[in-house]
């Protein structure tokens, strides 16, 4: 495995992903303009008896490794809970019902799935998350779990905020508001908006909603929608992993099906990047768009001088600015907090192994 | 000038990785393009760009402490 990616090859995933989302996301938000109405600056904030904390929930290997969710509920985490929408049916499966879903990739078919997708029969038949170890329930009974996963976003939609992007597909729109989920609306900085022919002044035009930056998935972006707009501090990650366990099968990676297309399979293991985790004493191992996610992600900490608590407790996201904090830790400090302490007296590193 | 990072070329930027001379230069090109190829099909969830301190814009001259906790 290499050891990292150069500045040209990053350069060549951030192009190849404007490539790949900005038209589709122009079309989407065209087709979404009935329904946007209310903007992220209109959202509900939280009640003030959830204190000024919340967590970031993505939706890595690490929440069902860690036992993150059985966690947050056996201490009673009494802060607030943004998640990305991969991480969605993993809460309700598990009792925990978020306050804010976050949504944001414009991906025609996949990403309905995670409110539970009423056409998923008359989808085309793939792996894509069966063959993942993010949420294990995907990998088995992928229908009944669909049913299961339909039934539990239209019980407890009303009470979830969803924090959409205008890029998603009109179907994940249609889905919220069939489960009667509240809509509040942002346009995703893509590029340079102060530049001539901007894609995202464009997107702003036709919308008129306020822009946000992505982080470039949507686990950051659930961070920033919580920095940014929430005004939570601090805000705790978690499922944050950006990468594998040691010993993933690279089968089951996100990305194995487009690298096998380019390295044979006995050669297949240099398309990934080996990280040895300081805080873990593991090497985990990632694929180059997670790597490129990893390295926004520190861009922006480092940028925004905002600091990050990585509570994941696995994964890739280390480095400057950001803070490994066991979760237990991190809830126990939200918890004292109003009590007069403050989490940045307890920055004890994390070893969890 | 706000400091711009993500997916955005800069100026000076380079187009490629600098390459050895000879055979060498040829196959690490061709070992390369290779790889472009194949980067190029690995595009992630959304694109992501941030000008300066800047998270959010509403249409207006940059929010400077939209940013601030």
């Amino acid at each position: 495995m290499k050891t990292g990616l150069n500045e040209t090859e990053l350069e060549v995933i951030g192009q190849a992903t404007y490539k790949k989302t900005a038209d589709i996301g122009f079309r989407h938000a065209q087709e979404n303009l009935p329904y946007i109405k209310q903007s992220i600056l209109d959202v509900p904030r939280p009640m003030p008896a959830k204190g000024a904390s919340a967590i970031a929930m993505s939706a890595g290997p690490s929440l069902h490794r860690q036992f993150t969710i059985q966690r947050m509920i056996a201490h009673r985490y009494p802060g607030t809970v943004v998640v990305a929408d991969g991480a969605l049916g993993y809460c309700l499966r598990n009792g925990l019902v978020p306050d804010y879903v976050v949504t944001v990739d414009p991906h025609p078919s996949w990403i309905i799935r995670w409110f539970g997708d009423p056409d998923l029969a008359g989808r085309p038949d793939d792996d894509y998350f069966r063959r993942q170890d993010l949420d294990p329930a995907w990998n088995t009974h992928e229908r009944e779990r669909n049913e299961e996963l339909i039934n539990l976003v239209n019980e407890h939609g009303p009470r979830i905020k969803v924090i959409i992007a205008t890029c998603v597909s009109p179907n994940v729109t249609r889905r919220c508001l069939q489960a009667k989920m509240p809509l509040y609306w942002w346009n995703p900085i893509c590029d340079d908006y102060e530049e001539p022919g901007s894609h995202t002044r464009r997107l702003f035009e036709l919308t008129d909603m306020p822009c946000m930056v992505t982080g470039g998935n949507c686990g950051a972006s659930a961070w920033i929608f919580a920095k940014a707009i929430l005004h939570r501090d601090p805000v705790g990650m978690v499922g944050m992993d950006l990468g594998y366990a040691p010993g993933t099968p690279l089968k089951k990676t996100q990305y194995y099906h487009e690298l096998i297309k380019f390295y044979p399979e006995e050669r297949l293991q240099e398309a990934y990047i080996e990280m040895p985790n300081p805080h873990l004493g593991e090497t985990w191992y990632t694929d180059p768009t997670y790597y490129w996610y990893r390295r926004c992600f520190l861009q922006m900490v480092q940028q925004s001088g905002w600091t990050a608590y990585n509570c994941t407790e696995g994964g890739t996201l280390y480095g400057d600015g950001i803070e490994w904090i066991a979760l237990d830790e991190f809830i126990q400090s939200c918890s004292t907090k109003s009590l007069g302490n403050d989490i940045n007296q307890i920055r004890n590193p994390l070893h969890c192994s | 000038m706000a400091k711009l990072i993500g997916n955005y070329k800069m100026a000076g930027q380079p187009d490629a990785v600098p390459a050895a001379s000879g055979s060498e230069k040829k196959e690490e090109s061709t070992v390369a393009e290779f790889e472009r190829r194949a980067l190029e099909r690995l595009g992630g969830s959304i694109a992501f760009v941030m000008k300066g301190k800047n998270v959010l814009w509403s249409g207006t001259a940059p929010q400077k402490d939209v940013h601030k906790p």
